[in-house]
């Protein structure tokens, strides 16, 4: 019984913590600054891009603040894009938070909180990619990257008409971005008339 | 409020992961650790469903369950022939396979880029439809089945069934001497167990909307197996309490204040002391009965 009642009080000041810290309508930064939440793999395999992208948010952040703009950025890390971690994320910068902007890194990462982001209303912009997939997924989600399947289609374009390539083999990796641009590259380059040999993927 | 919605919602599909791990690990003893791909099939099984044939959510859960006791089945007939820390290694190597099945059968599983735009549930009562559109009615349904998952665990465990399944847990040989094939009851609570994984699975897929191979990978089988360790083997409250725990935890880290430069990666090494102090001081789990 005393272990049960310790579990509970255990239990109870944990939720309490997340009660107490993060009420809803807690003001976390102050009223007249724009508030940016930004999801991203800040641990685990992909942790060397979204540090560098932190230092990019920093750098723009210091250089608007120079100018009187306030702008106030909350990180959140999504353990190199685990899904229930990102929206975990999501919902803690949009309903505890109350941010006016969402950034993350990777479309892959935005495709469990997209659909966050498009119910609250709340823009989400991705910093390193595009494909389709942003095109369709609401009109709150936006993306400053390249386009996966165009650079897939100049790749074949490059192949074909530059370096007069005729029979190409495809070793590609399984991860979304590879299988895009390897879908992109294959499909525009069988077009022009061109052989694909073989195409294995690796992971 | 939202915010608290939504981890009571992971709380519900974790703690029927808790709940129904714990009759394979802490009620016979069986240390599975190929969870995450049960789970996987069933939210797979649901994902394809409603997109690409727009079944009832509730007809996918159905054939969730049906998918992953069927794919239980075949994974359990093999595991049946392994004992002890083999049973974890062969049970490893299942959940590799299935993973990997997520990633390469693109033609089903659409691969790496996953499932996006899964409906969420609802039910048609003659003429009148009902959508679970908001989080709080996805509650209300995530707790329901978690009610049902639980009861149905404590029928099981408090059962002649269950007994037998504690017995071979403590002496197989024991237990063969009096009669009993423990080879059929071990297949059937993998099988049982399996079944309530793909549950999970279905009310995941139908919550997040998207699903992709990365979300059903070890690591989620090891999380799964923490949930049962830490909250106590062989006590389905305990699988609740263990849930609730893994899953309060790192939320509530997120509100500790730390330097932005190090916080991501300090919240991590907090959660893995705090993981190992309990271990240390509750080795058998917050409600544990029997430790490992």
């Amino acid at each position: 019984m005393k272990k049960i009642i310790w579990t509970i009080i255990i239990l109870a000041v944990m939720a309490g913590a997340v009660f107490f810290f993060g009420g809803e309508g807690r003001d976390v930064l102050k009223n007249d600054s724009i508030k940016i939440g930004a999801i991203l793999p800040l641990t685990g395999d992909l942790a060397f891009l979204g540090e560098e992208i932190k230092k990019g948010i920093d750098l723009a952040v210091s250089e608007y603040k120079d100018k009187g703009i306030d702008i106030n950025v909350i990180y959140e890390d999504d353990q190199s894009l685990s899904q229930v971690v990102a929206v975990n994320a999501a919902n803690k910068l949009l309903n505890i938070d109350k941010i006016d902007v969402g950034l993350t890194m990777l479309v892959e990462e935005s495709r469990s909180i997209a659909p966050i982001f498009n119910k609250k209303e709340i823009p989400l912009l991705l910093l390193w990619d595009s494909n389709n997939f942003i095109q369709g997924s609401g009109d709150y989600i936006f993306s400053n990257g390249f386009s996966t399947e165009l650079a897939g289609e100049s790749m074949a374009d490059f192949a074909y008409n530059r370096l007069k390539i005729r029979t190409v083999a495809i070793i590609g990796h399984i991860d979304p971005w590879a299988d895009i641009i390897t879908r992109s590259f294959k499909d525009k380059f069988e077009i022009m008339g061109a052989e694909l040999y073989t195409m294995n993927n690796l992971i | 409020m939202q915010y608290l919605i939504h981890l009571a919602i992971l709380f519900a599909i974790y703690g029927i992961l808790g709940l129904s791990l714990n009759l394979v690990v802490g009620y016979t003893g069986l240390l599975s650790v190929t969870h995450a791909a049960f789970y996987g099939i069933g939210a797979y099984a649901t994902a394809i469903l409603l997109t690409s044939f727009g079944v009832n959510f509730f007809v996918s859960v159905l054939a969730a369950i049906i998918v992953s006791a069927v794919v239980a089945l075949l994974i359990g007939l093999i595991l049946s022939k392994f004992d002890d820390d083999y049973y974890a290694l062969a049970s490893f190597g299942f959940n590799i396979i299935i993973f990997s099945v997520f990633l390469n059968w693109q033609e089903l599983t659409r691969g790496p880029l996953g499932i996006p735009g899964i409906g969420k549930p609802s039910f048609e009562i003659s003429n009148f439809q009902f959508l679970i559109s908001n989080n709080l009615e996805f509650l209300i349904l995530a707790l329901v089945f978690l009610a049902l998952i639980y009861f149905a665990s404590r029928f099981i465990v408090n059962s002649s069934f269950g007994r037998i399944l504690k017995a071979i847990r403590e002496d197989e040989k024991a237990i063969q001497i009096f009669g009993y094939n423990t080879l059929y009851y071990k297949l059937a609570i993998f099988v049982i167990s399996a079944a309530m994984a793909g549950v999970a699975g279905s009310l995941f897929a139908s919550y997040i909307t998207f699903i992709d191979p990365s979300s059903f990978w070890l690591m989620e089988s090891i999380f799964i197996l923490a949930i049962v360790i830490l909250g106590g083997l062989s006590n389905l409250k305990g699988s609740l309490l263990g849930a609730l725990f893994l899953i309060l935890l790192p939320e509530a880290l997120r509100f500790v204040g730390m330097p932005n430069d190090i916080a991501a990666q300090m919240r991590q090494v907090i959660y893995g002391l705090i993981l190992i102090l309990l271990m240390l001081y509750r080795p058998q789990g917050l409600a544990g009965e029997y430790k490992l």
